[in-house]
């Protein structure tokens, strides 16, 4: 059996940036990567084997970057109403929505910026198989896995995402 | 401008670099099963105490109710005494002794007056 570290070394790149993608934040993502591998030293027992160690760790990695996602969500919304009365706004920090992505030159920050935009605005499923497969290189059949759904259903999920974001494209060029 | 047919809404994808995680997570990760680690005896140490505790609490409390129980018990079993003794009315034994005792006290006041 693997210990803990074995597993981390192994994994933690793709975690890692699987989170980073998502979340944008390298703060964000190195809680994601702490979250991931804490709930892997938990649940370890739990793994069934059904699938292999690598396709488990990183659904748990997807599920915790999206619960990440919703919380900054629901802060920012939470925040939002408290900012309408104006005795709050001194003490209400600001939440960190800057982008920042270490993965991303400074030449196309501007660009990627936008793109992220893009995919920010795509359904959570169509984001994560377009992150599991276009940016992580992953087989359709392991982002399949990791979905848990099938690899014709992935491949539609990209269709559509590919499809939205062209439209996503149009309508900035038409601005 | 990019003809439609050009524009790869995936290419940016290839823009964005792979990035190393920083080596010190690794350690916060181990600090945290630590912490956790502890975290978790101290719960059973105090889930424990907290057993012995309630416990002894328990059978402090299971006394308690036995001492309750037993003195309504006494004070149910007094009153139905009373209350018994209180419907309960003379024997018959009673009034013939009470009738014989008042015959008596006559016949003997009549006596009296006879010799007087």
């Amino acid at each position: 059996m693997q210990s803990l570290e074995e597993i981390y070394r192994q994994h933690v790149h793709r975690v890692y940036n699987i989170a980073l993608n998502h979340l944008r934040n390298v703060e964000d993502a190195e809680e994601v990567v702490q979250d991931v591998f804490l709930a892997v030293h938990e649940k370890g027992m739990q793994f069934e084997g059904k699938s292999s160690l690598g396709t488990w760790i990183y659904r748990i990695a997807v599920n915790r970057s999206l619960d990440k996602l919703k919380l900054r969500g629901a802060q920012k919304r939470g925040w939002g109403v408290l900012q309408y009365f104006d005795v709050f706004t001194q003490w209400v920090p600001q939440q960190d929505t800057e982008f920042n992505h270490p993965g991303v030159a400074l030449e196309y920050k501007e660009e990627l910026k936008q793109w992220f935009g893009w995919i920010d605005c795509l359904p959570e499923k169509q984001r994560t198989a377009l992150i599991l497969v276009r940016m992580e290189g992953l087989e359709i059949s392991e982002a399949a896995q990791i979905l848990g759904t099938t690899e014709k259903a992935v491949e539609s999920l990209l269709g559509r995402a590919r499809k939205n974001l062209v439209k996503f494209s149009q309508k900035s060029e038409g601005k | 401008m990019k003809k439609k047919q050009d524009f790869d809404p995936f290419a940016p994808a290839n823009r964005v670099n792979r990035v190393e995680v920083s080596p010190f997570v690794f350690s916060r990760v181990v600090s945290k099963i630590e912490s956790k680690r502890e975290e978790k005896s101290y719960r059973e140490e105090l889930g424990w105490k907290g057993a012995m505790l309630g416990s002894g609490a328990k059978s402090v409390g299971w006394s308690l109710n036995v001492t309750w129980i037993f003195a309504a018990l006494v004070v149910v079993f007094l009153e139905v005494m009373v209350i018994r003794g209180a419907l309960q009315g003379p024997s018959t034994g009673d009034i013939a002794s009470a009738e014989l005792m008042g015959d008596f006290l006559n016949q003997t006041e009549q006596l009296y007056d006879h010799e007087n």
